[in-house]
């Protein structure tokens, strides 16, 4: 016999998203059942249940939801809101949801340490403002070689240039080469650049877990120091959850708009190769190359084309994957799933769908241009055993880049 | 043809579009002396109808597409109409009240064509509707994955009356998956609108497809089952016995990689999201407006609303002077509701054109739509008498209408031509005399019995007298069989005051059928207001009184796998539909057959949607059916329209039958046969007839066992005149209305017929009897058949049956010479010619295909 719950007209979490522009249409809902269907784990053990947790929250019965597997479980990715016929927004319920008091038990313990990391060092490893110098220096020594000029470097702290890089973690970790490889790009272009000593980390986890305060902090440490270089343009990393936070959350929490513009890597190329400052050389490339839409940069932000026009550029061949843009499938990796040391089970499952997608594919080279969809591709190559490399669209334009 | 020759004494009128609203308008048109130009852009009459199969398996399941083939042969026939095919109007310039035409046509045959210039005095415009093109749903997978069709695409493969090019070879039970509100419902997409139509055409579809093929593995995926139009909700109870009906739309289908059968994710049996495969998936597309909207608004200035339909104002007037819309063009319809638009459109062409027509009409019963229409006979000059119900407000009197309040109807019966009421007035005994009848009775709302004491019904909920902020409301439908439209409607109603005074309302259903744009949009509205919906699953809410406040314990079919709990202060029930006690004497005394949940007006004459068998004798509101308010309009104007084409028309018989006095026996059968009341008995014993009342069906004919009635023209007719020899091997009787037309299709399309067949059109195939057939034999036939109508769609309601009794009779004298496989019967509609040509082969064999 199942327990019985009582419906309560509390139901302020329900009522406080239906505030967010992005879920005005919650109430709408006609319980249709499609998003069930257009879960990306398609029906793995563990699927998350959209609907299950929107009726929960629409009935008041938050404690139940605040307990439920499903909210740590979806990769808010949104593909389930797809073509929804009243247009209702699941990711923001979800991450809503995860700051109940009920659900607080199921924040993964990595977060409560990158999280403090993140607040203290302004870098979710805890990389301490002097080991970033010190990384961009050593870095800079090398560069001359890399760009085949003696006197340029890796710039620090310029003020007023016209762009600034912000790197993800990962990039000063295991994917050295590719913050290199960004550096080479940028120095390609010709305008003045720099990265930025205060502020070494593109991610937000406070985003991940619904609180708004802890995210706010977070943006904050990167939207002032950044200001204080008075750049035109923050050029970010590729990371999808720290892109449609910038772009969409810092200026709503804030108050305000940044002093700055932001752009992704790929729109940054594919203007600079078409005003002629960058060249490419295809042949360097001589795969086919499959492009894999992280969930963040195009279905929430509208980022579709320009990586493709990238790639088209500088590799022979570009395939489409069998569903792809706004409806590409999630890579399984989404809403922090990734940052989650103990998720390795859930993320095969949660990625099986994208794994059989790739190899149906037959490409073995999949680029796409979020570093944790790229770590989350790799692992369900290896774990599938499908033998794919999986390069972000701005590593392979610098792999083509003619200097 | 010049436009001299199309003048007639009432005036000229344009239709443009040539499906059903079209084609029904024009015959309307044409039975009440106007003029017809009738203007269609495709290479054929009918509209999207045309393309549909007909849903019967050996019983009709009143889909109405077969009624659009005798339609068109009638409009083609007749000389009132003239029509212009793979036309368009280029122009309309108004001249003063009537309106300069310019056509353009465009068909192979003449492309340079110069344009035609018409005068008209009225504009009915019918563009009809176009399907959403599901290709914009990409992860639907139509046009990229195998086996994913449309249901338009099932019409035409249902047509084929096979489904050997549809299902995969060599599966042992296929799995097919109906994915319902493919384009319906969808805000985002702009189609907020219920279509309407697309529940019943995928559960009619299911149940034809296990017709054809009894072991398919049959799922409809539903948003919210529509259950509403006549009858609908029986046929949808007896299809669940076979076919699984599941709350929820997959959004995607994808072929499974191993299997690569189209696989969709879906809540399983543990109420978990699981793969499940199926091997054919039919997408029920919706009605949208089509592109005819916008040139319609720009060139005749008609307004078009918020959903991109044509304006139709909610009482049936001109949209603009002189210019009326009706069908598809105006929102979702069905056949039988574009019919009823067509006609309240005609209604007020003849209304502003001036007519006036003679005749006393009699109202039994005082429903609102039966009211509204005898004031509207009475606009026209008719004399009205109204026989009111004893509970009815007597303030409530209309001006100009003869009321005998506190009456009661106790004989109908013939006299002078005319029918006369005989009417129970008190205890006094009175008659009146009329050229026709409306049968409206008024229905009190009924709540049911299942609700507990203290709880409410719905009609007499009055927020305003309850309670303060945060009393809480709770709504309960389908408790025990699904609510009508009107009691959803007014709950919905109901709901929303709630909300407005600040309460907490949750309406607990299983079925919410929004019938609809108006509709459609309080359900929208009520739910950004903060109602609260529940659908609960096969069992309705427990329901307590603990502590004085209701205690309701409920699934939720979204929310699976938990008991919900809530309380509520007061406890409202939405009233059923209960079929009058006054119905069961109107049936009584109209001879007529109660439907199958007990209202009047059997389902074979939806092709006139609010008449009976009996010409003269009319239905209105919940006599035949549930009513919304909002549909009070069409309904009183369909009535009002049907009333003056009978008396209009009801002169002019083409054929009637006859009794020889002389030879008649008095036995009284053909007064029990007839199923229109043309017969009547004069001196309580002799059978008369009555030819204005005579469908000419000649039932009456082949049951007179002393051969004492014929018919005024013996052609068309008797089958006795066609079977005499010598006669090829297969003699055939062919229904006029279903049989007789399919053959006619099966020929123009090429399609198999068999060679040495004497082919007898009858009028019924229940004109024909056990000596025609036998006497077929006797004349050296080998095969006979007889090719009527389905189950349930005669239109002298009882044909077929007689058709079935008296094959029997034929077959129990051929037992002893072991002969019965020489006589069949067989059903067939008249958009059928595939499967005429099946039924054919399938009893004449191979050989005779070789002989074609």
């Amino acid at each position: 016999m199942p327990d019985t719950l009582t419906i309560s007209s509390q139901r302020s979490l329900f009522d406080r998203v239906i505030q967010e522009p992005e879920a005005v249409n919650l109430s709408y809902c006609v319980t249709c059942q499609a998003c069930v269907s257009r879960c990306t784990w398609r029906g793995e053990e563990g699927s998350p249940d959209p609907l299950k947790m929107l009726r929960l929250a629409y009935l008041g019965l938050e404690e139940e939801l605040g307990r439920a597997s499903d909210l740590w479980n979806c990769t808010m990715c949104n593909r389930c809101m797809m073509d929804c016929p009243m247009g209702v927004d699941m990711g923001t319920l979800v991450r809503r949801a995860r700051a109940l008091p009920s659900a607080l038990h199921q924040i993964p313990e990595d977060f409560h340490k990158g999280i403090k990391h993140r607040l203290e060092t302004g870098n979710v490893n805890g990389v301490e403002k002097d080991e970033y110098i010190e990384t961009i220096e050593w870095l800079s020594e090398e560069f001359g070689d890399e760009v085949g000029d003696e006197n340029a470097e890796f710039p620090l702290d310029q003020k007023g240039a016209t762009y600034a890089y912000l790197p993800n973690p990962r990039e000063l970790e295991n994917a050295v080469e590719h913050f290199t490889a960004m550096g080479k790009l940028l120095h390609a272009l010709g305008e003045p650049w720099t990265v930025c000593s205060k502020t070494s980390d593109v991610t937000n986890w406070g985003y991940y877990i619904g609180n708004d305060e802890i995210a706010l902090k977070m943006g904050l440490q990167v939207v002032e120091a950044i200001e204080e270089l008075r750049v035109k343009t923050l050029v970010l990393s590729e990371c999808g959850h720290g892109f449609i936070f910038l772009k969409k959350y810092a200026e709503r929490l804030m108050g305000r708009k940044p002093k700055f513009d932001l752009i992704t890597m790929s729109e940054l190329l594919v203007k600079g190769a078409k005003k002629g400052k960058l060249l490419f050389d295809k042949s360097r490339n001589p795969d086919r190359v499959a492009y894999h839409d992280p969930c963040n940069i195009a279905r929430k932000g509208g980022v579709v084309e320009y990586p493709r026009q990238l790639l088209a550029m500088c590799v022979r061949e570009v395939v489409e994957l069998d569903t792809n843009r706004k409806y590409a499938l999630c890579c399984g990796g989404g809403g922090g799933i990734l940052q989650d040391s103990t998720s390795y089970d859930k993320r095969m499952k949660a990625g099986h769908a994208k794994a059989m997608q790739l190899k149906r594919s037959g490409c073995n080279v999949v680029a796409t241009s979020c570093l944790s969809c790229q770590r989350q591709l790799t692992e369900l190559g290896k774990h599938y055993e499908y033998h794919v490399s999986v390069p972000t669209v701005a590593y392979l334009a610098s792999r083509a880049l003619i200097l | 043809m010049t436009v001299s020759t199309i003048e007639r004494k009432r005036g000229n009128v344009l239709i443009v579009g040539g499906g059903p609203a079209g084609l029904s308008a024009a015959l309307a048109l044409a039975d009440h002396g106007f003029g017809v130009v009738l203007v269609e852009w495709s290479e054929k009459l009918g509209g999207h109808a045309a393309n549909w199969a007909c849903m019967a398996t050996d019983v009709c399941a009143a889909c109405s597409a077969c009624l659009i083939p005798k339609w068109v042969e009638q409009v083609t026939d007749s000389e009132d109409i003239h029509v212009y095919m793979q036309a368009q109007v280029a122009a309309c310039e108004p001249l003063g009240e009537r309106f300069g035409i310019t056509l353009h046509t465009y068909g192979d045959a003449s492309p340079a064509a110069p344009p035609k210039n018409l005068k008209v005095d009225k504009i009915l415009l019918a563009g009809g509707f176009s399907p959403f093109d599901p290709s914009r749903l990409p992860l639907l997978g139509y046009g990229s994955l195998e086996g994913v069709v449309t249901t338009a695409d099932l019409n035409r493969i249902l047509a084929k009356n096979r489904l050997d090019n549809f299902l995969p070879k060599g599966l042992e039970r296929p799995r097919i998956a109906f994915v319902q509100c493919v384009g319906s419902r969808n805000r985002e997409i702009g189609h907020g609108w219920c279509s309407q139509t697309c529940c019943r055409a995928s559960t009619k579809m299911a149940n034809r497809l296990l017709h054809l093929k009894p072991d398919l593995d049959i799922t409809v995926f539903y948003i919210d089952m529509q259950l509403m139009g006549k009858e609908f909700r029986t046929f949808y109870e007896e299809t669940k016995q076979n076919v699984r009906f599941l709350q929820g739309v997959p959004g995607e289908i994808f072929p499974d990689d191993a299997t690569k059968r189209l696989t969709l994710v879906r809540r399983d049996a543990e109420n978990r999201p699981a793969p499940e495969s199926f091997d054919r998936v039919v997408l029920a597309v919706g009605q949208k407006p089509n592109d005819s909207v916008k040139r319609f608004s720009d060139m005749f200035g008609v307004p078009v609303t918020d959903d991109g339909f044509l304006f139709r104002p909610a009482d049936g007037s001109a949209a603009t002077p002189g210019v009326y819309v009706a069908g598809g063009c105006t929102g979702p319809t069905d056949i039988p509701t574009a019919k009823k638009q067509a006609l309240a459109a005609v209604l007020h062409i003849l209304k502003d054109s001036g007519v006036h027509v003679q005749g006393r009409a009699a109202l039994v019963g005082d429903h609102p739509a039966g009211l509204k229409a005898a004031e509207t006979l009475h606009g026209f000059g008719m004399d009205v008498t109204v026989l009111g119900h004893p509970d009815r407000d007597k303030s409530n009197k209309t001006d100009g209408l003869t009321h005998i309040q506190d009456s009661e109807l106790h004989l109908l019966t013939r006299e002078n031509e005319a029918f006369r009421l005989d009417v129970r007035h008190g205890t006094e005994k009175t008659f009146l005399s009329a050229d026709l009848v409306i049968a409206a009775p008024n229905s009190p709302a009924r709540i049911p019995p299942e609700a507990p004491e203290n709880s409410v019904a719905s009609a007499k909920f009055a927020p305003d007298e309850v309670g303060e902020n945060d009393f809480h409301v709770a709504f309960l439908l389908d408790t025990s069989g699904p609510s009508d439209a009107p009691g959803v409607r007014r709950v919905l109603e109901q709901a929303m005051e709630a909300r407005r005074k600040n309460f907490e309302a949750t309406v607990l259903f299983r079925h919410l059928p929004v019938n609809g744009l108006d509709g459609q949009r309080i359900f929208d509205d009520a739910r950004g207001a903060g109602i609260r919906f529940i659908r609960y699953g096969e069992t309705a809410p427990e329901i307590s009184k603990p502590n004085g406040r209701w205690m309701l314990e409920t699934d939720d079919q979204a929310l699976p796998g938990h008991r919900l709990s809530l309380s509520a202060d007061a406890l409202v029930f939405a009233e059923r539909p209960t079929p009058l006690s006054t119905l069961a004497r109107i049936e009584e005394i109209t001879r007529l057959d109660r439907d199958c949940e007990g209202f009047l007006q059997a389902n074979n004459t939806r092709h006139h949607p609010v008449s009976s068998f009996t010409k003269g004798v009319f239905f209105a509101g919940e006599a035949r059916t549930e009513l919304l308010p909002s549909e009070m309009h069409l309904e009183s104007d369909a009535v009002a329209e049907s009333a003056l084409n009978w008396l209009e028309t009801r002169g002019i018989q083409e054929n009637f039958a006859v009794i020889d006095e002389n030879r008649c026996v008095r036995c009284l059968t053909c007064y029990n046969v007839c199923s229109h009341r043309a017969i009547s008995l004069r001196e309580g014993k002799v059978p008369q007839m009555d030819p204005s009342l005579c469908w000419a069906c000649g039932i009456c004919l082949s049951s007179c066992p002393a051969m004492a009635i014929s018919f005024a023209l013996a052609e068309p007719g008797q089958p006795a005149c066609q079977v005499i020899p010598p006669l090829p091997k297969v003699v055939a009787f062919l229904c006029r209305n279903s049989a007789a037309l399919a053959w006619d299709k099966a020929e123009k399309k090429g399609l198999f017929l068999p060679k040495g067949i004497r082919k007898v059109v009858v009028p019924c195939a229940g004109s024909v009897c056990s000596n025609h057939m036998l006497t077929a034999l006797l004349g050296g036939a080998e095969k006979v058949i007889v090719l009527g109508c389905h189950i349930g769609n005669c239109r002298s309601d009882r044909g077929t049956r007689f058709a079935h009794s008296r094959i029997q009779a034929a077959g129990d004298m051929l037992v002893q010479m072991k002969l019965t496989h020489r006589i069949h019967m067989e059903h067939v509609a008249a958009n059928e010619p595939n499967r005429l040509s099946d039924t054919l082969q399938a009893i004449l064999g191979k050989e005779e295909k070789n002989d074609a």
